[in-house]
């Protein structure tokens, strides 16, 4: 029982756009990595015990999604990344509750009001928890360094509910921490934030290079 | 409403690699749910329920529609739900709302995964569920919230990664019984504790593998219940409970919208004390450190669950037999059949069938599951 991985030859890629053709390559190259020796087991496997299906054999189809977004800040958001641009830190407050948001909103969804109170927040705050990545966005890949990430709760903004330790609401953000060693980060360790120098800013979250302890 | 009754299941092996395509799998796990009820005529079934997590996983726009002719829906009725992790189990109570109703004498519910199709791995397609402007810059994996998620847990009780790791040890051995599981094993606390870290406090055997499956089961309204089978296993309560989106602003040290949806499923089937009424537990357990939060939010007691664990009493002959399946962590875990999955062992667990795995004389049995950004919670109530 076998696999075969369906290839795209010179033959196929002749004439057509380079841009087409790079993409069809790059196709083939990425599907080959091995993975033919697992599907074949799979199939024996199967075919061992389901014999009343008896696969003949598997060909792989490779097929590459190439596709972009271009998206809308939204109102709340827009001004965020504007703030962050100045090394300001924007979040909105709701009348209605009472309750900050940062990264803010302009709508609360408890009071379902429109939120339109613009607060600025010294950015100062506690890690609510963190981690310690060796991954990052490919599974496969181990990170050089791993890296300290944390869920940041900003200063003065948790509500608690009452007669338990369970934070009902804070206005958080999911961020990186520096200068501290992994094994010296603690839950509750206050922060700060580290900006990227003003010229190379660009309105992005990462504008934020990370967030230090307060020493 | 009408009563509600599972009256028959049937599911593929769970695989990293099943070479069949989704209809194939689909068609495999109905057929032997039909087997189930004594070869019953697709001609009897009303209509379709299906779920599967992300299109992006079959790369294929809204396939919900691959389910079609797999599941015997031509020129019927066919719903497809989607709560991330959670589908699987939504699935049940979306099947009982169609049964109950009275729109539905039965009523098919499919559910199926197929996540060795993407390359070079299917947990990469998890990048979709970030915030494209305020998370996605920074890199993230799906596994950095989880790994936050359980160290915000064990911070909030005090808990050490010895005791997790007994939840892979114990579900990962039950699995051995499981005659559709993927990753059944006799391993130890060490294996667990020396497997590869991924994401600090997540080693690699804390969590469930990438997987390939389906899973059917039929349901059937009452009257119609009793002449198919004389072991249905009834859905007396069920829930689907949501929380905020914006999971950084919440603490992920007790998921309250399990205990929400666990209090309102509760509710329906008369359940007033949890932890003494039911016989059967199958928590949702991508990652070790899941079963036990999920337990906490199912019992409404924050930090319970790991004194249980601690005590033997998640054991199949303990006070509180939980995932006596293998689970996710043992099975496997495609994602919305994995969800299924736990529906379904209830149902074998209930009706008397679960073999080498049967936990004696279970009358009631909880099913959960969980997905989504750490937000959903839902539950299903069985009972023979
Ligand atoms: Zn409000």
């Amino acid at each position: 029982m076998s696999a075969r991985v369906v290839r795209y030859g010179p033959e196929q890629l002749e004439g057509l756009p380079a841009s087409f053709a790079g993409f069809l390559r790059r196709a083939t190259e990425e599907v080959g990595s091995g993975r033919e020796q697992s599907w074949s087991k799979a199939v024996s496997e199967f075919n061992e015990r389901v014999p009343e299906m008896a696969l003949p054999g598997l060909v792989v189809q490779p097929w590459l999604f190439d596709f972009r977004y271009r998206r809308a800040t939204g109102e709340a958001v827009g001004r965020f990344l504007e703030g962050l641009k100045e090394g300001r830190i924007i979040g909105t407050r709701c009348e209605g509750c009472g309750r900050v948001f940062i990264p803010p909103r302009s709508f609360c969804e408890l009071c379902f009001r429109r939120v339109r109170t613009y607060v600025e927040h010294s950015g100062e705050g506690e890690v609510a928890t963190y981690s310690v990545a060796y991954i990052g966005t490919n599974p496969r890949e181990r990170l050089a360094r791993p890296e300290v990430v944390a869920v940041i709760w900003f200063e003065g903004t948790k509500v608690v509910r009452p007669n338990s330790h369970h934070v009902f609401h804070a206005a958080g953000l999911m961020h990186k921490l520096g200068e501290v060693e992994p094994s010296e980060v603690r839950i509750g360790m206050k922060v700060k934030p580290v900006w990227r120098p003003k010229e190379q800013r660009r309105g992005e979250i990462t504008d934020i290079l990370y967030f230090a302890p307060v020493r | 409403m009408r009563r509600v009754a599972i009256v028959g299941a049937g599911m593929t092996d769970f695989r990293s690699m099943l070479p069949l395509t989704s209809p194939e799998m689909i068609r495999l796990a109905v057929k032997r749910c039909l087997d189930d009820v004594g070869g019953l005529s697709i001609r009897y079934v009303d209509g379709v329920l299906a779920t599967s997590a992300p299109d992006a996983f079959d790369g294929y726009h809204d396939k919900g529609a691959i389910a079609v002719e797999a599941a015997g829906a031509i020129g019927k009725p066919i719903t497809r739900v989607f709560v991330g992790g959670g589908s699987g189990v939504a699935a049940g109570v979306a099947g009982w709302y169609h049964v109950a109703s009275g729109a539905f004498d039965t009523l098919l519910v499919v559910a199926w995964e197929k996540m060795s199709h993407p390359y070079p791995h299917a947990q990469k397609l998890f990048q979709t569920i970030f915030d494209p402007v305020l998370e996605k810059p920074l890199g993230p994996n799906l596994i950095w919230i989880f790994a936050l998620e359980m160290m915000r847990y064990m911070e909030a009780h005090g808990l050490k990664k010895e005791l997790i790791a007994e939840v892979a040890v114990k579900n990962k051995r039950n699995a051995l019984d499981h005659p559709h599981a993927q990753l059944g094993a006799r391993i130890t606390v060490d294996d667990v504790l020396n497997s590869e870290v991924l994401v600090w406090p997540v080693n690699r055997l804390d969590i469930s593998p990438t997987s390939d499956g389906a899973v059917a089961l039929l349901l059937a309204s009452e009257e119609v219940a009793k002449k198919l089978t004389d072991n249905p296993v009834w859905i007396e309560g069920v829930a689907t409970c949501l929380d905020s989106q914006f999971w950084t602003m919440r603490d992920l040290a007790y998921p309250y919208y399990v205990y929400l949806a666990a209090q309102m499923a509760y509710r329906m089937a008369k359940i007033t004390s949890p932890l003494k009424e039911v016989d059967v537990w199958e928590p949702y357990d991508p990652f070790t450190y899941k079963e036990l939060h999920h337990m906490d939010g199912l019992l409404g007691r924050p930090g319970l669950a790991p004194k249980l664990l601690a005590e033997g009493q998640m054991e199949k002959d303990g006070d509180c037999p939980t995932t006596p399946s293998g689970g996710l962590l043992g099975v496997g875990n495609p994602i919305a059949a994995a969800g299924l999955m736990k529906v379904a062992e209830l149902y074998f667990q209930l009706s008397g069938r679960a073999g080498k795995r049967q936990v004696p004389d279970a009358e009631v049995g909880v099913a959960q599951a969980w997905g989504d950004l750490m937000q959903v919670g839902t539950v299903v109530v069985c009972r023979r």
